[in-house]
Formats: structure tokens, sequence, C-alpha cells
């Protein structure tokens, strides 16, 4: 149980490494004198995996299938229900059980998160200099004489102006704000920064905007991101190494050009197939999937995927598929009839043939 | 000014010489706030013929979903029509009482909302709120009302109708909820149907199925259709034609491989290379950074003088900033606004 579906990135160079983690919520039945549990949402079972440093892993999967759970447990934001998370050679999962503060904040610090939703992750009453100055009073790294001038320094950093530190959040458009939760994540210099969808929210024409500044980021301040999203074209822009969420579990991982152009499960294949390609003339032809994801409450038996699954075979259906590593180096799928490992072929349209 | 003869509606002429079945002409909403008039579609002028899809691509606040409630006339206050023409099956919508309007909405002209979740009654079974619809259209008895939304749920792929009748919306998936909405349009056999960003909530593989499903219907129904939205890749995949929008005006129309393949607005071109592609490998290429449109989306309480887009576009001149560019053909069926392709330009008061 363990090791299972451990993916083996090169030790020697690897920031996080996350074990086995499980968030699992109870399903209470709730009665007069006492609640009973009638059942467990397993929203995230057992997802392992390790990011390099000075990587990107775009975690990827449909909505509901334990992405944001994932990035969530890892920085104890939700408490996992068991597996570890090691932050360099500490097991920060274990510095976050124990809660000493000091310990807790040197984690943070080096661990940061970017929010989905800059619209509800700034403070409306704070002025951005309050909001950037917030991590810089936590973790007491800089005395306060420094507090202006590093704020102006982040500004900076993320394309906005000094004067930008004396105004409120609704008073910038949403890439702005995006900026503004950029330039917080950055106040503490952190190692690794999750991002979770940090441009769903946006409008196309600032997208491009916000993926360029993180790629910029990473290579100026060598940072390592654990970019979460749906939404496949940026992750095949921003992504180093890519993982495929489905259900709770990790079903495929692999680099970036591999998993784009040669998946092996098929789910991934799935989700690429039903990308509508910005071309009139793309010949989409059917829609691979039927059917919807099935409630985390329910999991299908052996494999998760094997109901919808066009290639299941008897054994999906029984024993659940392990993460193992497949013919190329760097690519694991968990899949007992996996695609073979053929190149996708794209007509001239980019489409799918 | 144009009479539009009454629509046979399978009328087999080809597209281009068909009456056009909703022609739009200088529309304008505003929206009356305490900053004064905020014009969130100003002066534009479209038409739907019959049979086709007609894509409305632009950013937020862009007013491409204003356009397509308009419309129906239903703009939401503190917003109202300021003024325009809607030519519909020989009549000007803008002329209707509120009660011949009703009879138009549901029936003639139907929608689909972006939140399936907020445009379902919580407390109606949907069998009960869709059958109320067709009951009060088509003055049918109830029982006969729930065979014929029993039919819907069957076309458009909900399996075990008879069940599903009695459920309410917060029992349904989201891919669910949008076919019952889908079906819900589909009631009275509209003429046209407005889907404002009908895919937007769903995952990538239910929205495929959901695409699916509206082609099907298009083509086996030939109802035409407005097809709002902010995804490339969902207008290429649907639309006929293309009309996009930037701070309320039309920037380009044309068929929809035009749009594509020779975009002549600068805008309609920095929408089409700022998206990173599934189909690219970026890895080769480490330095690379994907095409932006610089600055930020205009404010419509205060927009840019002349051409809304000039303080973002790399081929602004200073003519742009003090002339409004009109919607001028360059092409057959390919209208741009543009003062570096030829578009007339008013000059700014």
């Amino acid at each position: 149980m363990t090791l299972h579906g451990r993916d083996t990135a090169g030790a020697a160079d690897e920031i996080l490494r996350v074990d086995n983690l499980c968030k699992l919520y109870p399903v209470l039945r709730r009665g007069v004198f006492r609640s009973r549990q009638t059942g467990t949402i397993r929203a995230v079972d057992g997802v392992s995996f390790s990011v390099r440093r000075g990587e990107t892993l775009g975690l990827v999967g449909e909505s509901g299938c334990g992405k944001t759970t994932t990035a969530r447990a890892i920085l104890h934001l939700i408490e996992p229900t068991s597996g570890s998370v090691h932050l360099g050679s500490t097991d920060i999962s274990e510095v976050f059980r124990e809660g000493d503060r000091p310990r807790v904040l040197a984690a943070r610090r080096q661990l940061q998160y970017i929010f989905q939703d800059p619209y509800l992750s700034l403070n409306p009453r704070w002025t951005i200099a309050q909001t950037l100055t917030e991590p810089l009073r936590v973790h007491g790294q800089l005395p306060p004489d420094q507090w202006n001038k590093r704020v102006v320094e982040l500004l900076e950093l993320v394309g906005l102006e000094a004067y930008h530190a004396w105004r409120y959040p609704h008073e910038f458009s949403g890439g702005q704000r995006q900026r503004v939760g950029i330039a917080r994540a950055l106040a503490v210099e952190p190692d690794v920064v999750i991002c979770d969808e940090p441009v769903s929210s946006l409008d196309v024409s600032v997208r491009a905007q916000i993926l360029n500044l993180l790629a910029d980021l990473q290579a100026s301040l060598g940072l390592t991101y654990l970019y979460i999203s749906h939404d496949l074209s940026s992750v095949r822009f921003i992504s180093t190494r890519v993982a495929v969420m489905y259900l709770g579990q990790i079903v495929e991982i692999a680099d970036v050009d591999t998993l784009f152009e040669r998946p092996r499960h098929h789910y991934t294949y799935a989700l690429l197939k039903a990308i509508p390609v910005p071309d009139p003339d793309a010949d989409i032809g059917d829609t691979v999937l039927k059917g919807e994801v099935p409630s985390a409450m329910n999991v299908p038996s052996g494999c998760r995927f094997h109901p919808r699954c066009p290639a299941a075979l008897p054994i999906c259906a029984k024993v659940v598929p392990e993460l193992k590593q497949s013919s190329g180096a760097n690519h694991a799928v968990a899949c007992h009839n996996p695609r073979s490992d053929t190149a996708i072929v794209r007509n001239s349209t980019g489409a799918i043939a | 000014m144009h009479s539009t003869p009454a629509l046979s509606s399978k009328a087999a002429l080809p597209a281009e010489e068909a009456p056009p079945l909703l022609k739009a002409e200088d529309l304008h909403v505003h929206f009356r706030t305490g900053a004064g008039i905020v014009r969130a579609v100003n002066g534009i002028d479209f038409t739907v013929r019959a049979k086709e899809t007609l894509g409305l691509v632009g950013e937020s606040g862009s007013g491409k979903t204003i356009t397509s409630l308009s419309l129906l006339r239903l703009v939401p206050r503190p917003a109202e029509i300021a003024g325009g023409r809607i030519h519909f099956n020989g009549r000007d919508l803008m002329t209707l009482s509120e009660r011949e309007m009703q009879a138009v909405r549901g029936k003639h002209i139907a929608m689909v909302f972006q939140n399936p979740a907020y445009s379902l009654n919580p407390i109606l079974s949907v069998g009960d709120q869709l059958s109320e619809i067709y009951v009060w259209h088509e003055k049918v008895s109830r029982q006969a009302a729930f065979d014929r939304v029993a039919e819907l749920f069957n076309l458009v792929g909900i399996t075990d109708a008879k069940t599903r009748l009695r459920q309410f919306p917060h029992e349904l998936s989201g891919g669910i909820k949008q076919r019952v909405c889908i079906a819900r349009a589909l009631l009275c056999n509209p003429a046209l149907i407005l889907a404002d960003e009908p895919t937007t909530n769903l995952d990538v593989t239910i929205q495929s199925q959901i695409l699916d499903l509206l082609d099907r219907l298009k083509h086996r129904f030939g109802t035409s259709m407005v097809l709002v939205t902010h995804d490339m890749g969902v207008v290429a995949r649907m639309a006929d034609r293309i009309a996009v929008m930037y701070a309320g005006r039309m920037c380009e129309i044309a068929d929809a491989r035009t749009i594509f393949h020779n975009p002549q607005h600068p805008y309609t071109r920095a929408l089409l290379t700022s998206l990173p592609r599934v189909d690219r490998r970026y890895s080769e290429t480490p330095g690379e950074r994907l095409p932006v449109i610089g600055g930020r989306p205009p404010n419509l309480a205060a927009p840019p003088s002349g051409c809304p887009f000039h303080d973002r576009c790399v081929e602004a001149e200073p003519a742009c900033q003090a002339f409004v560019p009109q919607m001028t053909e360059i092409g057959p069926g390919h209208a741009v606004s543009c003062l570096r392709r030829g578009s007339a330009g008013i000059p700014v008061q």
C-alpha cells in the first residue's frame, strides 16, 4: 500500500514529495441523539507524486476529481486523513500536525498558495500595501522599516506600479488582482508555489499576461510550481510534467509532451479529444466519453474509470490498477489495458483524428 | 425601412438569398449608474439567417450577453434598451406590448442560460416547471404537456425520463441540468435559440457531450442559434458565422472560416493568437512567451475615445483616437470596424 503509485522522479533534486495522501470525508446521517456514519467520500485517495526543483507539475482533472483538495491538504489548509508530504528533507505533514508555530511558519514560508478567485482571496477592506505587508509581519523576516521598500519591490516584480499600494482591491481589474495575489505569495520568498487555477476566472486577453508572468517569475526566481487546472491548453504551456487525476487518484503522470502526444490512459485520451480546437475545419468526430463522473461516495470497484472506459476488460472491475512505469521513462500509468504507446494523430487543424 | 416577409421556416432558399430570420439594427443598451450612463451595447447591427448559428464572441463586459438578452427584451435593471429595432418574423419586437412579447419568449425565441443551476426553479420538479411553459404557450392539458416534456428528455439524452420528471434541480448533475434547460428551450419548437455560454460551467468531457447534442438538434429541427461565448474552440466548432464584440461595439463579422483563417480586426487577431494551444510543444522553446493583448479590458463608464480598442492595439495610429470606426464591408459577408482596414470613421465630438 505504502508505495503504490509513487512515480520515480529523480530523487536527488526533488523538492516536494507527496506520499499516499488521503482525504476522506465521513458522510453522516444525523439522528436526534447521535449521528451515524453511512458512507465515506474519498475526495483524495492515495495520491503520490514528487515535484523537482525548478519544474512545473501540472495537476489536471475535471471538477470533483480532488485536485484542489490535494493542494490544500499539502498545505494543511485541509487536514489530510493520512499520508505524508516532504518539503526538501522535512516531513511538513508532521510539522503541521504537531503545530509548533516557528516550524509551521518556516514550512509555510517555503510553500505558498495562489488562489483561483482574485475577487474572493483579497481582503476588500485592506489596501494592497496592507495585504502585502501581512505576510512580512506574520513571518517577521524583515524589520518593519523595510516593509514599504519590499512592497514596492513586489509590486514591480508582478508588473504593477508603486502607487497601486494605496489602492483597494475593488479599484483593480481581475488580472491586476491576480497580480496582487501572486505578489502576496512571493512576499516571503517561497521555493514552491501552488497555483490553483490562477487564470480560470480571468478574461481571455488577460490570461496570456498572467501565464507569461508566472513563466517569467519561475525563470528569474527559480520557483517550483504545482499548477492545478482543468484548462489543458494553459497546462501545456506552463508545465514540465503533468499528472492526470480521476476520482481522487492519479491515473497517469508523464512529461508534458509525452502526456499530450502519447497518452496511455484512456481517460487522458478522452480529455484531450474533448477539447474543442479553435479551427472551424476541425473534424472532432464522436465524443469518446459517455456518461458522467460517478460520485466520490460510491466509487466503482477496481479501476474507478472502468464503467466509462471504452477498453475495459473483466479484470478492470475487480482489481485496482497500480500506477506503474510505462515503457517510456518518466511515464507512469494506472491501467490494465493501456493504449498502445504510439503518438496520437492530429490533422492539420490540430484536432485529434 | 425593411419589410421582412413572414418567415416560412423551412424555406429551401440558399442562406444568402433567404430573408434573415432576425435582424437587429442600431441596438443600444444603457445602464444608468451613479457614475453616468454606461453604454453596454453601443449601436450594433447583425442578422441571423434561417438554420444558421451565429457566434457572438467577446470578453466579459463586451456586451455579448446583454445583446442576446436584449433580443428578448430581457435586459435586467438598471439596464434599458435605449434604441434600435429587432425585426423578427416580419415584426419589430421593440414595438410589441409586454404581453405580446411574452408570447414570443420561449415559443419563437428560447434561451439557454450560462448557469443551469440558477435558471431552474429550485422548488419545482423539473417536470412541473417545464410542462407549465408548454401549457401556457400551447394551451394543452397538463398530461399532454408532461408527455411532451418526457419526449424531449429522451431527445436530449436524459435516460429514464419518467423518473427524472419528478426530480428537483438539486438532485441533478450539472450536465443533466443543462440538458433539462436545452429540453426547455426546445419545448415549443422555436425558430431561434439564444445560448449564453451554455457549456462554460461544465467540464470538458461534459461540454463535448452538450455541444454534440446542440449540433444534432440544430440539424434535426433546423433551428437557428445565437451562441454567446468567450471560448474560441467552442465557437469554431458550432458557429457558421461569427461576430466579435469589444466594449459594446462590433469589431468584425464574417463566416467562421474567414474569422479563423483571415481575421482582419487587430482585436480578433490578438484573441486568436494569445491562447496557448494544446497541440504545440512549448517545452522546446523554454523562453517562449504567449503573444499578449497589452493593457486591460476597457472601463465602459469612461471608454477610450474613438476606436475603443485603440489603447491596446498594436496597429493604432493617431486617427484611431479621433474617429469612431464604422462597420464597413471589406469582402462578401465580411465587415470590420477598423480605420487601418479602410473602415469609415465618424469624428469624435
